[in-house]
């Protein structure tokens, strides 16, 4: 924390008006500001905290500790937490503990993909749409609109049935229809971006759309994408897991998060055996709620007036 | 108006157009005897293969595909929709009988989504940055954050299996067709999805007041010494409302996929049920049907969420 011994210093009275050199001492780059921002929130610091646990314990982990989430042992069926396993064991006597860390890792997985495919798509198509303006414009924003507001849950309840479910089929049908949120925020930027003098100098010296775009408009943007990214990731989590527990996502026997919720369908397994659906249906919440909480945090931490 | 309503309508039957176009072509990658889903299952099944082959020249099948889709077309349009593979009635049966629950659900979530956001929004956005603004978004952010099947299956634990108050499938109990039975039915489906509903409407609801709460109106109206509860419901409530219509008619498809979710746990008989049991048992023409209701209901709802915006507002000139 040298930087704030620094401010401190600064800040001591000093007699007469401060000097410039001393302003631009004071000042802190919008990066510092923004982190400051992040920090105050605490429920945003708790998120991270709690998501940086999740990612340790479901990639970290797996490393250092024998973990086997496919070893079925039918004598010791569907045991209850203790006995050498963690969270007891499920119907076919796989360790639910192995799965969970397992399907953390398939489920953030799939998350994380799909919200990368969504943020490529979104960001491009965004960004064209800002930039060519006029008819092509209007064509993106449309479709921006009618993709929104489809369900993708729906949308993969007609591609799992034509097709067969997939995790592939998955990634990418929840990338395709939850690109608009990306491609509206950054075509905002780019339409207030595209009269500044700095592109107009850019536009004045020969630059071609493309670099316009891939150098100046995008990188005015990246900070809002980098928060898309984020609730996109738990927006994507939460329909992986609805997707997966209605037996159209990730295929057993890989274990996902929903999936492993889909065998708690029956009464006996929600009245007898909570082992089997508490551990999976707090991991969902709790991860999404930490991303959601991040999400918010750098939205306030980027732009301060929103809040 | 009229203009920009002819407009709007044309760029959806466009739309349509488009979306039955990509259906069409997606049935046609669908592995499996196309046949299949367009005559009774029994029939097929029953079927010499010079009858299928009969069928097949008969339903057009070894037609040009530009000509296969417009027979296609012109069959869904008038309601023809093939037969359902696992039981073989007409689809279009089977949808018209799944349709009212799945209205029912949505219709009574939405409508307790609405009564919980408004007024928890409306304190959360008065109270800003107070105990009762943290702990309003809290909790919309767990509801929000919380997959709904979880939710369900907690309540049934409670409700259902503990404390034995509630049913945890089904419209009715076919020995009891009293209307307690009904409405002790209706509750946890009903709340469940509901609360999913409320969670995201409370957001919108608070920005929504909060922007118009430092409009000028309102420094005027308490300046003339008007109660700040009156102030809310007279003036801030009514301006606030037209962005939070035009999001609850954009939301319909989504909470369409949230009743899918909502069905599958309490065996709801609707119209999700329907299609991810239509799933397991690869049912193609039912899957058909219900990605055409479900681009009808995402195209209209588009345009309902249009011309609110303009009836609602009367600042909005649509051109």
């Amino acid at each position: 924390m040298s930087l704030g011994a620094d401010v401190v210093l600064s800040e001591s009275p000093t007699s007469g008006p401060p000097l410039p050199d001393e302003i631009a001492h004071r000042r802190r780059s919008p990066f510092a500001l923004g982190v400051r921002r992040y920090l105050r929130n605490w429920l945003a610091v708790v998120g991270g905290v709690v998501l940086i646990a999740f990612l340790v314990t479901a990639f970290i982990l797996p490393l250092f500790m024998h973990l086997d989430p496919y070893g079925v042992d039918l004598s010791h069926a569907r045991q209850a937490p203790g006995h050498g396993h963690l969270l007891g064991t499920d119907g076919t006597g796989r360790d639910v503990f192995a799965r969970l860390v397992y399907g953390g890792r398939v489920s953030i997985g799939v998350g994380l993909a799909a919200a990368t495919l969504s943020i490529l798509i979104g960001a491009t198509l965004g960004a064209v749409a800002g930039t060519f303006a006029g008819w092509t414009d209007m064509v993106i924003m449309r479709a921006a609109d009618i993709f929104l507001s489809f369900p993708p849950i729906v949308v993969v309840i007609v591609l799992a049935g034509i097709f067969g479910p997939s995790v592939w089929m998955l990634i990418v049908a929840l990338g395709v229809f939850t690109w608009p949120t990306s491609s509206r925020v950054v075509r905002g930027v780019v339409v207030t971006m595209r009269e500044r003098e700095f592109v107009q100098a850019a536009r004045a010296v020969g630059a071609g759309r493309i670099w316009l775009i891939t150098r100046h408009l995008l990188p005015a943007a990246l900070s809002q994408i980098v928060v898309i990214f984020t609730l996109t990731v738990a927006n994507c989590l939460l329909q992986e897991a609805g997707l997966s527990f209605l037996g159209l996502g990730v295929v057993p026997p890989t274990p996902s998060w929903g999936n492993l919720l889909h065998d708690a369908q029956s009464i006996t397994v929600i009245n007898s055996m909570p082992w089997l659906w508490v551990p999976p249906g707090v991991a969902v919440a709790l991860m999404v709620l930490s991303v959601n909480f991040v999400g918010d945090g750098l939205r306030d931490a980027v732009d301060p007036r929103q809040r | 108006m009229g203009s920009f309503l002819v407009r709007r309508i044309a760029a959806m039957i466009v739309a349509f157009l488009l979306i039955t176009v990509i259906i069409f072509w997606l049935v046609h990658l669908a592995p499996g005897d196309p046949v299949s889903r367009l005559i009774p299952i029994d029939e097929y099944n029953a079927g010499t293969p010079a009858f299928l082959a009969h069928k097949r020249h008969e339903l057009g099948l070894d037609q040009p595909l530009i000509v296969q889709y417009f027979r296609w077309f012109g069959d869904a349009i008038q309601g023809n929709l093939g037969y359902s593979v696992s039981d073989g009635r007409p689809v279009s049966s089977l949808i018209a009988e799944r349709i009212s629950p799945t209205l029912e659900l949505m219709g009574l979530s939405l409508l307790l989504g609405i009564v919980v956001a408004l007024p928890l929004g409306m304190l959360a956005a008065v109270r800003k940055n107070r105990l009762s603004d943290y702990l309003a978004t809290l909790v919309s952010m767990i509801t929000i954050s919380t997959p709904t099947f979880f939710v369900g299956i907690i309540a049934i634990y409670f409700f259902s299996l503990k404390l034995q108050l509630l049913p945890s499938s089904g419209m009715s109990d076919p020995q009891d067709g009293s209307t307690s039975d009904l409405l002790r039915h209706l509750v946890m489906p009903v709340v469940v999805l509901g609360l999913a509903t409320a969670g995201q409407l409370t957001r919108y609801v608070r920005s929504s007041v909060l922007s118009e709460l430092s409009s000028e109106y309102v420094r005027t109206a308490l300046a003339k010494g008007m109660p700040m509860w009156q102030v809310l419901i007279k003036h801030v409530l009514r301006n606030a409302l037209i962005p939070i219509i035009t999001v609850i008619a954009i939301f319909l498809p989504g909470l369409l996929g949230g009743a899918v979710v909502v069905e599958q746990i309490f065996a709801w008989p609707g119209m999700g049920q329907l299609a991810v049991t239509a799933v397991t048992r690869q049912d193609n023409a039912v899957i058909i049907a219900f990605a055409l209701l479900v681009s009808i209901l995402v195209l209209l709802s588009n345009l309902l969420a249009d011309l609110l915006y303009a009836v609602v507002d009367p600042r909005v000139v649509l051109k």
